[in-house]
């Protein structure tokens, strides 16, 4: 198959989990002048699995301040929208991807989350102008950055999982190498299930230029190079997929859009050390 | 991925980076081009080197001159390189400057040069250690500062982080120094993490060997390793004239063992110690 059939291949693609709605349901709701928290509540609810992960998420040292929540009602009000909307598709995606070809999903999702929340630190330590809602996708467009490997490890199941093996002590495969072996790379497969998942719009390039933000379209920049910068913090703390390389070298407009300092990069790490833990701890909530 | 280079193409931009990056180039290696070159063409969205070449001389793109520097200067290092020089520096150097610390409250500074990911500026601050704790000299790790230098950021938030990956630490540590290993980084995960007191001795900071060396302070010795090689004649020049004004009388300057300062300065003397060369300034 070349990259055209590739792509194809994956925009028709069934035979994966689809994509939780938790996230549509929740946009739908908040996109309501006066979003109902009781509906916000059952659309969790609707999904026992999810509604017990997320109290526990919820219970968690990370978020848990004093008193124990007990119900979805009042997690949405201790969170807020946003933060339960996080949270809920999260956990939702955690529990739905638990195991895919040989990756290891401990791994990966604590990684997708570390991003995550690192894109935050990063936010919070530099100058941006970014409103809420861009603040969100960059939220969102971290945690599901890699979903393209999760894609090659399905379509090529076996010859993925052996390819990927080998090269985990040469620093994991590189986007080169994917397309050379696979005729596609994973950012290029992230963007297609993007696409084939009905995922707002605003995901598709930093899931697609989370490598190589320089790439991007000038309209969507800013987020590739928050995606890319996130992405590669956490990398250097050791909080990688599986690749047992750490990466030295960054896209330096990232650095330079969100106006960091060299003087602030103390700060960066033990912000991220924090949001380590509190990604190992929502992934291993059982 | 490899964007090709045209002869006439490599011959506008070797021009144009010995003129402005003082970097010299000899007419067979286009390659060196291709390989180093081309992910920043594709980063600045530039389909060829054509395109590249008008982007620099357009002076639009901040910060683009060093990013050449950078990608055409190797970032490759390792912990204690070379070997010989680092028991040079714990034999005969460490332990004049102790004394001199003892006697005269002298400071001593050292100054990695394109310091690149750190090693070279933690390789110096444990041996340091190494030489305060066996010999029972603590105010050595009061007095004693490493400043390490670099034109890449990426490089320099390795270098602030101090974590590494378990194929950068077995680059160099070889005994005698593999025992440090253990005692001066922890081990968490995949990553290996220089321990604070080893960070506490080092500051490091961006910096352009182009631009004038002042705002960086005296040292009493300069690392710069396997860096000139990359340069032209004029610039090694300027770069010794400026190394002279940094140093202290007496500074040390130590270069990679394929460079010398013969031909560009008559200010340093070459000195052995043990079976390494050092430069001493004169005067």
């Amino acid at each position: 198959m070349d990259r055209t059939e590739m792509l194809a291949a994956i925009a028709r693609i069934e035979t994966l989990p689809s994509f939780p709605d938790v996230l549509l349901r929740f946009q739908n709701e908040m996109s309501n002048d006066t979003p109902d928290i009781s509906k916000l509540a059952a659309i969790v609810e609707d999904d026992p699995s999810l509604a017990a992960r997320f109290l526990k998420a919820v219970n968690s040292a990370y978020y848990s301040r004093t008193k124990p929540i007990s119900s979805i009602s009042q997690a949405i009000n201790r969170l807020g929208l946003v933060e339960t909307r996080r949270l809920a598709i999260t956990t939702a995606l955690v529990d739905r991807y638990r195991s895919f070809g040989g990756m290891v999903p401990q791994f990966f999702w604590t990684h997708s989350i570390a991003v995550a929340l690192t894109s935050r630190s990063i936010l919070e330590l530099g100058t941006h102008s970014l409103n809420d809602e861009q603040k969100d996708a960059a939220y969102l467009a971290c945690l599901l950055h890699d979903i393209g490997v999760i894609v090659l490890f399905h379509l090529f199941e076996h010859e993925f999982t052996l390819e990927y093996n080998k090269q985990i002590n040469a620093g994991g495969i590189s986007i080169e190498n994917e397309t050379e072996q696979f005729g596609i790379n994973h950012p290029e497969a992230g963007e297609a299930l993007a696409k084939n998942w009905n995922l707002p719009e605003v995901l598709y390039d930093p899931i697609r230029f989370h490598h190589t933000p320089s790439q991007a379209p000038d309209s969507s920049q800013t987020l590739c190079r928050l995606v890319h910068l996130a992405d590669f913090v956490c990398n250097n703390l050791g909080i990688s997929r599986l690749e047992t390389r750490i990466a030295t070298e960054f896209d330096e407009s990232a650095f330079e859009e969100f106006h960091l300092s060299l003087q602030q990069v103390p700060d960066i790490i033990e912000n991220v050390k924090v949001q380590a833990q509190a990604a190992e701890s929502l992934v291993t909530l059982s | 991925m490899k964007i090709k280079i045209t002869d006439k193409e490599f011959l506008i931009l070797k021009e144009y980076i010995e003129t402005h990056c003082g970097i010299a180039l000899r007419n067979t290696q286009k390659y060196l081009f291709e390989s180093r070159l081309s992910k920043l063409v594709a980063e600045h969205r530039c389909n060829n080197f054509t395109e590249f070449s008008q982007l620099i001389h357009s002076g639009k793109v901040n910060g683009l001159q060093e990013k050449i520097v950078n990608a055409m200067t190797t970032n490759e290092t390792l912990w204690f390189r070379d070997n010989h020089p680092w028991q040079a520096f714990s034999e005969h150097i460490l332990p004049t400057w102790a004394s001199q610390i003892t006697e005269s409250n002298m400071s001593p500074r050292i100054w990695s040069a394109a310091s690149s990911t750190g090693q070279e500026a933690y390789s110096i601050s444990m041996l340091i250690h190494e030489y305060a704790r066996l010999q029972r000299h603590p105010s050595l790790l009061q007095n004693i500062e490493i400043v390490g230098t670099d034109i890449s950021t990426s490089a320099l938030y390795v270098a602030i982080s101090g974590n590494y990956d378990e194929i950068s630490m077995t680059r160099g540590f070889i005994p005698p120094w593999d025992q440090l290993k253990t005692r001066y980084f922890t081990h968490r995960g995949r990553v290996w993490e220089i321990n604070p007191e080893c960070k506490k001795l080092t500051r490091f900071r961006h910096f352009n060997l182009q631009e004038t060396f002042r705002s960086l302070g005296k040292f009493d010795m300069i690392c710069l390793r396997n860096v000139i090689i990359y340069f032209a004649d004029d610039f090694k020049r300027e770069l010794f004239r400026k190394m002279e004004s940094s140093l202290n009388p007496g500074g040390y300057l130590l270069l990679g063992a394929s460079e010398t300062p013969i031909r560009y300065t008559d200010n340093f003397k070459s000195i052995k110690l043990g079976i390494s060369t050092y430069y001493q300034l004169k005067g």
